[in-house]
């Protein structure tokens, strides 16, 4: 099917159209068939179960993977074309493609500084200078990987990836290895760097406060299909129940304490305890995944004054 | 977390804050949450939530309270802390616990068998599908 050829629009950047791979999972082969059109400017999260489909299509959207068949036209450029039972007829290679690319292993080179790094994947030294400055890595330029901490290696990656001023940024899970703290400066700066320098971003990503701060759209994969296609608060403030806050944590212990059970549960750096219902503590024990939640009406908002709270950047 | 079945009779909207009315057992209840799904609507079958601590007891009531939502009920059994106790009641809207303060259990002398009303405010009162949650 390549119903539609032109795409004209002033908004589109990506077309993906009937794009294919056959794929093996725990369960069988199944087939990654993918129709999205991605808007400029965006940010988009790839999201849902391991063994989806949600890497390969990063992969073939930069060419490391090449697709069964089916078409990709990127800004009006046609990066993969191949139609059923015929011979490819396009297929750039990845660095034809204007693509950008950080896994959530860094990949950098070790013996190479900072600047090296960046340097290595364009040679344009006023760009280097503005990404340094956009990443707050303008102290590190000349110091070596090794020397960096996991936020550092990874805000090198994206300025690296940003350094062949790519029209579309795949980020495959980029933060998923560093601490909340961490997490969230880094997400800042995707913001930062998606309003700068207009890059349209993919972002695989599994935590869902990270899709509802970054991205304004969500494809939920499911064996190699997009099941969903939402907004993050669609799909996690207007579709959940009528509980407005909630949290997903791990039960790590329940107390009896005089007439009432107090579970001890750990969401994401911080430990609360719930008072729960003699009911729930028959159906819940310690290493249960559980759902923190309560009314919108119940919460408490006060503001914190600086001296309770030091989140400096790390 | 308590559990009663109801039937979606009423929503009144003003804007993303809703009250929606039930039935369940003799009971009518009112609620009022910020969104509502569209699955929520008129006739649904659904089950109200609230936890033992928001529920209050009354007996012998008179006079004006603001509460929204009164259950008669009838009192189980009891199981009483040196801080806290908690009461099983018996409703025509089904079982369910409260959780109240020892002395306040002392002072109304609440013993099994007692006829009492349950007062639960509409804004603490959760909503979800049958069965879910």
């Amino acid at each position: 099917m390549f119903l539609i050829i032109e795409t004209g629009s002033q908004v589109e950047i990506m077309l993906v159209s009937s794009l294919k791979k056959k794929l093996a999972g725990a369960e069988g082969d199944f087939l990654l068939h993918t129709d999205v059109e991605i808007a400029r400017g965006g940010i988009t999260a790839i999201a849902g179960p391991s063994g989806s489909g949600k890497t390969t299509f990063l992969r073939m959207l930069s060419g490391l993977t090449t697709p069964d068949e089916g078409l990709l036209e990127v800004d009006g450029e046609v990066w993969f074309r191949k139609e059923p039972g015929k011979k490819t007829v396009v297929n750039l290679k990845p660095q034809q493609r204007k693509v950008g690319v950080v896994f959530q292993g860094y990949a950098l080179f070790p013996h190479m500084s900072v600047l090296g790094n960046m340097l290595y994947a364009s040679r344009d030294m006023v760009l280097a200078e503005k990404l340094l400055n956009m990443t707050g890595l303008q102290q590190l330029k000349h110091v070596k990987p090794g020397n960096l901490s996991g936020g550092q290696k990874q805000r090198v990656a994206l300025s690296r990836a940003l350094m062949q001023q790519p029209r579309l940024l795949l980020l495959d899970e980029p933060l998923s290895a560093l601490d909340e703290a961490m997490k969230s400066v880094l997400q800042d700066e995707l913001i930062n760097v998606n309003r700068e320098l207009g890059v349209t971003i993919l972002i695989v990503t599994h935590d869902s406060s990270e899709m509802y701060k970054l991205c304004d759209r969500v494809l939920l994969f499911d064996t190699g299909r997009i099941i969903t296609d939402t907004s993050p608060r669609e799909l996690f403030v207007e579709r959940a129940t009528t509980q407005k806050f909630a949290f997903k944590g791990e039960i790590l212990e329940i107390l009896a304490v005089d007439a009432v059970s107090i579970a001890v549960v750990a969401i994401g750096n911080n430990l609360v305890e719930v008072v729960i219902d003699s009911d729930e503590k028959e159906t819940l024990q310690a290493g249960d995944i559980v759902i923190v939640g309560t009314k919108a009406f119940n919460p408490t908002v006060r503001k914190i004054a600086a001296k309770d709270f030091d989140f400096s950047r790390l | 977390m308590n559990r009663i079945r109801a039937t979606v009779t009423g929503i009144d909207r003003r804007e993303s804050l809703h009250r929606v009315m039930l039935t369940g057992g003799d009971h009518e209840f009112t609620l009022i949450t910020l969104e509502l799904g569209e699955e929520y609507g008129i006739g649904a079958l659904v089950e109200i939530h609230f936890k033992s601590a928001h529920v209050s007891l009354a007996k012998n009531i008179s006079g004006q309270v603001s509460i929204a939502n009164r259950l008669e009920a009838t009192i189980v059994s009891l199981r009483e802390g040196e801080l806290l106790a908690e009461i099983v009641l018996e409703s025509s809207a089904g079982r369910f616990f409260a959780l109240l303060t020892a002395e306040a259990v002392n002072r109304m002398q609440l013993v099994a068998g007692d006829r009492v009303t349950a007062l639960l405010k509409a804004s603490d009162l959760y909503l979800s599908k049958a069965g879910e949650l």
